[in-house]
């Protein structure tokens, strides 16, 4: 059990700048997850915590040690790679105990402790075997042994479900989860895969070129995105971005978007130092559009270019006002490619971005959590498909 | 070089038929006919008929040069009991282990690890220099040493006396030159060797808290053991066959003190003019290199529990 503090952490190499200016905490026995996409220095991140890659600057604390300068081996630390990494030429048990036989630990001991963790991995038939005789959930489960028999303060994981199929992938995932439960040990995780990041993580960071964008639970990553980068990333089918204008008077901010003005709801206010009328890129997920059907529909109106039915949902592909966009729409629907829907967008869930710099503008701290049986809808409220 | 599913086919096996069970039609045999053809012709002919000159009475010069005839185990019974034979046994034994086994095998490899570890223009450099001795044809290698180990040369000079150090310790020296020559080429097999060994097992062992030299020594070293075998014997059979080093620099003196089994073979058959024997001095060197050549083949094919990359789901 420990707590990680890492501090204005830097690593570079050469010119360019792996992990820039990373600060960031993890609580004791908490799940945290490293997100972003390939190269934005998740991994490396994850590697000086190990203590294989050393920071250029800054400080990585472990429970206020200082561990800059400790080598990997002393820093109890446990840590899953992507590949695994079993040791080729031993067998499972050999590999569960290589470990612990160089530490020269008790043997009895450790022979107990072995038979426990490959009795809670369900690897207890599988001792004998080769890495290579095993399938990659089997390895996986060997690698994920090794890493507690260490009995680690600190659990790192990298990609470590990224070699498995979709439906072992899930199963594991929620054996991870229950690991998690079990053991508690803190556990830094990463990830380019928002699916696992939004299942299984208590906080999620997310990265981008080396930088830390956004801390924080999963909800609120997703409900308040700091940037459009964040925004963008989390979610799938991805937020819409489209061009419009925020303007602000003393009856609140309004947001001209698709040739239409919605007004944000009360609890919505302006960032400090965001210009009170400007341009500004305007988020929507896919979600929080419903594509109505119905004529009287004040809205604006879009023609389906392309309709992705998933069964219990479709995803349609729209063209409004020269603007492209996806909206999610229920399943079992009778649209085809052509037709003319009327859009109604959620203005609880509308974001609006600096065009620039695509930082967040609009304060969503007076949101209040959402119980919506329904969306709130935007200009007009009338039934939907 | 080694197939994921692990299994052995040859060319010559429909990918139907069952391991193990070999299948040759008509085109197999075709196609495998000239192969076979220049095999005879060019190896097995020669190498049969200098099995049989070896029980035969022929001489380089005199009567029986021509009129040789089959003398049975005569010159068999004369093998086995010729103290020289035996001693050149032991020789052969000697120059092929410390050189090949221990020396080219060890430098080799920590030649390997320098250039995997080391800075750029030192690897290099150091790369250059090794590679080269390799390539040098063995004459220039054996004058090379002759040169840096008799009376005057370098070696000599930096002891600050005249004696002649190839002669005082003529098998030390020979073995010296064969593994410099020879290091180059172990080091080329073992740093591609080294390079198969996954990145992150040797983190992963570094993550368990084992020092650099437990994981060299339980990690790199078991998983690259394929390599290192196939290594010794390529080695041990080079040096087997490097003749001309050993009999530039010293022909198997001073007395016989290098007199290695191919070096009493020539001495036999163009010296002494008992070509007989010498081709039965040959055979045996022959039969050494059949025993490593087997090894080698057996070792390097590819088996059911080797090492396979990880990862992919099985």
């Amino acid at each position: 059990m420990a707590t990680v503090s890492i501090e204005q952490v830097w690593r570079r190499f050469g010119p360019h700048s792996a992990v820039a200016d990373l600060t960031l905490d993890v609580r004791d026995g908490e799940f945290l997850v490293l997100l972003g996409p390939s190269g934005c220095g998740k991994t490396t991140s994850l590697r000086m915590l190990a203590g294989l890659e050393r920071p250029t600057s800054g400080i990585i604390r472990l429970d206020d040690r200082i561990v800059n300068d400790v080598p990997p081996g002393e820093r109890d630390v446990g840590m899953v790679f992507q590949s695994y990494a079993l040791y080729p030429h031993m067998n499972v048990y050999r590999n569960l105990a290589f470990g612990p036989r160089i530490r020269r630990e008790n043997k009895a001991e450790t022979h107990k402790a072995l038979l426990e963790v490959s009795e809670v991995l369900g690897l207890s038939a599988l001792l004998d075997r080769r890495p290579s005789e095993l399938s990659g959930g089997q390895r996986q489960r060997v690698a994920l042994g090794r890493a507690l028999l260490r009995r680690p303060k600190l659990f790192l994981m990298d990609e470590p479900l990224s070699n498995l199929d979709a439906a072992l992938r899930g199963q594991v995932r929620a054996e991870l989860v229950r690991l998690h439960g079990q053991y508690k040990i803190t556990t830094v995780y990463v990830t380019h895969d928002q699916v696992e990041a939004m299942t299984m993580a208590d906080k999620i960071a997310v990265m981008f070129a080396g930088r830390l964008q956004q801390a924080g639970t999963a909800q609120e990553v997703f409900d308040n995105p700091v940037n459009m980068m964040v925004a963008t990333f989390i979610g799938s089918p991805p937020m819409n971005i489209l061009p419009g204008h925020l303007s602000e008077d003393e009856s609140g901010i309004r947001i001209e978007v698709l040739g239409q003005t919605l007004r944000l709801p009360s609890w919505a206010s302006i960032k400090g130092t965001h210009a009170s009328a400007q341009q500004v890129s305007v988020g929507i997920r896919p979600t929080d559009i419903i594509a109505d059907t119905l004529a009287d529909c004040t809205g604006p109106r879009a023609r389906i270019d392309f309709v992705e039915s998933m069964g219990a949902e479709t995803f349609l592909t729209l063209t409004c006002a020269s603007n492209k966009l996806i909206c999610r729409a229920p399943g079992r629907l009778r649209l085809n490619v052509g037709d003319e829907v009327g859009l109604v967008l959620d203005v609880n869930y509308l974001y609006a971005f600096d065009y620039e710099g695509g930082n967040s503008i609009i304060d969503r701290s007076g949101q209040a959590g959402d119980a919506r049986p329904h969306p709130t809808k935007g200009v007009v409220t009338h039934g939907t498909i | 070089m080694r197939p994921e599913n692990g299994e052995r086919r040859g060319w010559w096996k429909s990918s139907a038929a069952a391991d193990g069970e070999q299948q040759l039609d008509a085109v197999g045999i075709l196609l495998l006919l000239p192969a076979t053809l220049l095999l005879v012709v060019m190896f097995i002919g020669p190498v049969g008929f200098a099995f049989y000159l070896g029980v035969t009475n022929i001489a380089l010069v005199g009567p029986t040069a021509q009129h040789f005839h089959f003398t049975g185990l005569k010159n068999l019974h004369r093998l086995v009991n010729d103290r020289l034979f035996w001693e050149s046994l032991k020789l052969t034994a000697i120059f092929l282990g410390a050189s090949a086994v221990v020396g080219v095998t060890i430098i080799g490899m920590a030649l390997a690890v320098l250039m995997q570890h080391a800075v750029t223009w030192l690897r290099t450099v150091v790369g250059a220099i090794v590679v080269v001795a390799w390539m040098l044809p063995p004459i220039t290698a054996a004058l090379l040493w002759y040169a840096f180990s008799t009376t005057g040369g370098t070696l000599s000079l930096l002891s600050g006396s005249d004696s002649d150090i190839l002669n005082d310790f003529p098998m030390t020296i020979v073995c010296l030159a064969n593994i410099w020559s020879t290091a180059g080429f172990s080091m080329l097999v073992l740093s591609s060797g080294l390079r198969t060994v996954p990145a992150e097992v040797l983190e992963a062992g570094k993550m368990e808290g084992a020092s650099r030299w437990q994981i060299f020594r339980s990690l790199t070293l078991p998983i690259m053991r394929p390599t290192i075998v196939t290594n010794v014997l390529l080695v041990t059979l080079l040096s087997l066959a490097n003749f001309s080093l050993i009999y530039i620099m010293t022909a198997g003196g001073p007395g016989n003190a290098t007199n290695i089994l191919p070096i009493y073979s020539y001495q036999q058959a163009f010296q002494f003019n008992k070509l007989a024997y010498g081709a039965l001095l040959g055979d045996v060197v022959v039969i050494i290199a059949t025993v490593f050549a087997y090894l080698y083949v057996r070792v390097s094919r590819p088996s059911r529990a080797g090492y396979r990359p990880q990862g992919k789901l099985a």
